[in-house]
């Protein structure tokens, strides 16, 4: 058989191997993407769970600040309302929610000593700081997970097998704005 | 040598307080040596005055075996040594051999002498530190020490030739929620293999030749209090005989290609990797080599690594500056590795202290 033939089936086999081997490595980071953000919607979903325990706590005391009260829905009603599909994005409204909630559980804990007192209240507080620890470091997961993704579909030569094959779009990490306003260095691109 | 009173003094000091700090028992012991050395009048360095004299003699010596080398094919010089009956080749050899007896012996004594001083000062430290962060030595019988270890752990089961304890040291960390008691071991182990080489002779016949390679290796541990995990194994290297039966991945890229997580059901392990606690543990690489964690059925952590330099004491000054070296030692030396490895162990401690189940502890050979 001609030499040219053998050499053009050689390539034409390592080829079909590695786009097999792209599409499937798309597929396995676009899973490992989705499992990463069940990670993120399961630990925020736990702080709800502990957002109920605190509304008890908070009532034992007396706590009816209308304001509180008001956060505690709005964080409820944020992460409820987190899609099932990862999109970083959709993270923003909740983290948000979060933070105004624990500012204004300061100022509470200031304005009502019993309350900061209490054993009960500080064993919330802490509940509550654990799990927003553990939603953290779930997003900072998440976002290496997309970071891996998101190159491989833009890189060359995933991005020729996902355009032709997966069709898959890049995921959207989630960036905190906030936190990003704080800091003065702007990368000069 | 030159002064043999200064040097007498010097050695006589030397000795003594080698002595003191062999029996020494808290830092006051310590400080009570460096005070010696203080009050000392005197510079505290050998006189090696007559040592260099020696060494030139020395040299002279070779250096007159070079000349004779040279000149003793001359017929008058040659006729001179006849004469007294003495053979000019040995009368060379021997004049250069003893030339070089003479400088090494010079260069030896001379380093010996200025080894002591720095030698006795890393001692004094490294003993200061040990006091100061609460630490003692155990003696231990390594064989019945490992025996008991291998129920609890796999990270012992190293050394297909020998394994031994080497040093063993305990200590209690306290930390802002809780005192957490470690010990610290160093595992010396050697693996045995054989090596086949082949070999050609002159007749161009070849043959295989094999030979016995005996491979030194050590590993450190701290084994920790740790009753809030049971039945876990994380591992970054290859000791397979960590591993429980169940492994388990996480959504953690980094962390799956850094460790191995095993533990003895999927619930276990499901409730040990929460997110924060895999960011916790790649922290880790930032202090240690090659780190393992096992969490025994009996709560306890054995954190193995192959760092050698967890307990590197940060010391300034040495005995050489007494004052200042007395001031370093009454403020105490501190064990800034250690106490990183300790506090990121306590921060483990905090992140598990409400997962505390009381599972059936069940026997490591379930494994």
């Amino acid at each position: 058989m001609d030499i040219a033939l053998i050499l053009a089936a050689v390539i034409a086999v390592v080829m079909i191997i590695g786009g097999f081997s792209i599409y499937n490595g798309i597929i396995g980071g676009h899973n490992r993407v989705q499992r990463a953000w069940s990670d993120v919607l399961v630990y925020e979903r736990q702080k709800t769970k502990v957002l109920d325990q605190l509304q008890k706590v908070l009532a034992d005391f007396m706590v009816y600040e209308a304001s509180l009260l008001e956060k505690i829905t709005g964080l409820r009603s944020a992460v409820n309302a987190l899609p099932a599909g990862a999109n970083g994005n959709a993270l923003t409204t909740v983290e948000t929610a979060t933070r105004e909630l624990m500012g204004g559980l300061r100022i509470a804990f200031e304005a009502y000593p019993d309350l900061k007192a209490s054993e009960a209240a500080n064993n919330m507080m802490r509940e509550i700081a654990e799990q927003q620890e553990n939603v953290g470091a779930a997003i900072t997961i998440y976002n290496r997970n997309v970071e891996l993704f998101n190159n491989t579909v833009e890189m060359f030569p995933g991005s020729v097998v996902n355009g032709l094959f997966n069709k898959k779009t890049r995921v959207t990490p989630f960036t905190d704005t906030e936190a990003s306003q704080s800091f003065s260095y702007t990368p000069n691109i | 040598m030159a002064n043999p009173s200064q040097n007498t003094r010097l050695n006589k000091l030397l000795a003594v307080s080698e002595a003191s700090v062999d029996r020494a028992k808290s830092n006051t012991d310590l400080l009570k040596v460096i005070h010696e050395f203080a009050s000392y009048r005197g510079p505290l360095e050998f006189d090696r005055t007559r040592a260099w004299w020696f060494f030139g003699t020395g040299l002279l010596l070779l250096a007159s075996a070079v000349v004779l080398y040279w000149i003793g094919n001359i017929s008058s010089v040659a006729l001179f040594f006849y004469r007294l009956e003495i053979d000019p080749d040995s009368f060379g050899i021997g004049t250069g051999f003893l030339g070089i007896v003479i400088a090494i012996w010079s260069l030896t004594w001379m380093k010996s002498k200025s080894d002591r001083l720095p030698s006795l000062s890393k001692r004094i430290a490294r003993l200061s530190s040990y006091f100061h962060n609460g630490l003692t030595f155990l003696r231990e019988d390594s064989a019945a020490i490992l025996k008991e270890l291998d129920t609890e752990f796999g990270d012992y089961r190293r050394g297909d030739y020998s394994r031994k304890l080497v040093e063993s040291i305990q200590g209690v960390f306290t930390g802002t929620l809780r005192d957490l008691p470690y010990t610290y071991r160093q595992l010396h182990y050697v693996n045995q293999r054989e090596v086949h080489t082949t070999v050609t002779d002159e007749k161009g016949n070849t043959k295989t030749e094999t030979r016995v390679v005996y491979d030194h290796y050590d590993r450190y541990s701290l084994v920790i209090e740790f009753p809030w995990v049971t039945g876990i194994s994380v591992r970054s290297d290859h000791q397979s005989k960590n591993d429980y039966s169940h492994p388990m991945d996480t959504t953690s890229p980094d962390f799956n290609k850094a460790f191995r997580l095993t533990g003895r059901s999927e619930m276990l392990c499901a409730k040990f990797i929460k997110p924060s606690t895999v960011l916790h543990l790649l922290k880790l690489f930032d202090i240690l080599h090659r780190p393992n964690l096992e969490f025994s059925d009996s709560g306890e952590l054995c954190l193995s690594f192959e760092s050698s330099d967890l307990l590197a004491y940060g010391a300034q000054y040495s005995l050489a500056s007494p004052k200042y070296f007395y001031a370093e030692i009454s403020a105490g030396i501190e064990l800034p590795r250690l106490m990183s490895v300790l506090q990121w162990s306590h921060a483990l401690s905090e992140l598990h202290d409400d997962n505390f189940s009381s599972l059936t502890p069940t026997n490591r050979k379930e494994k």
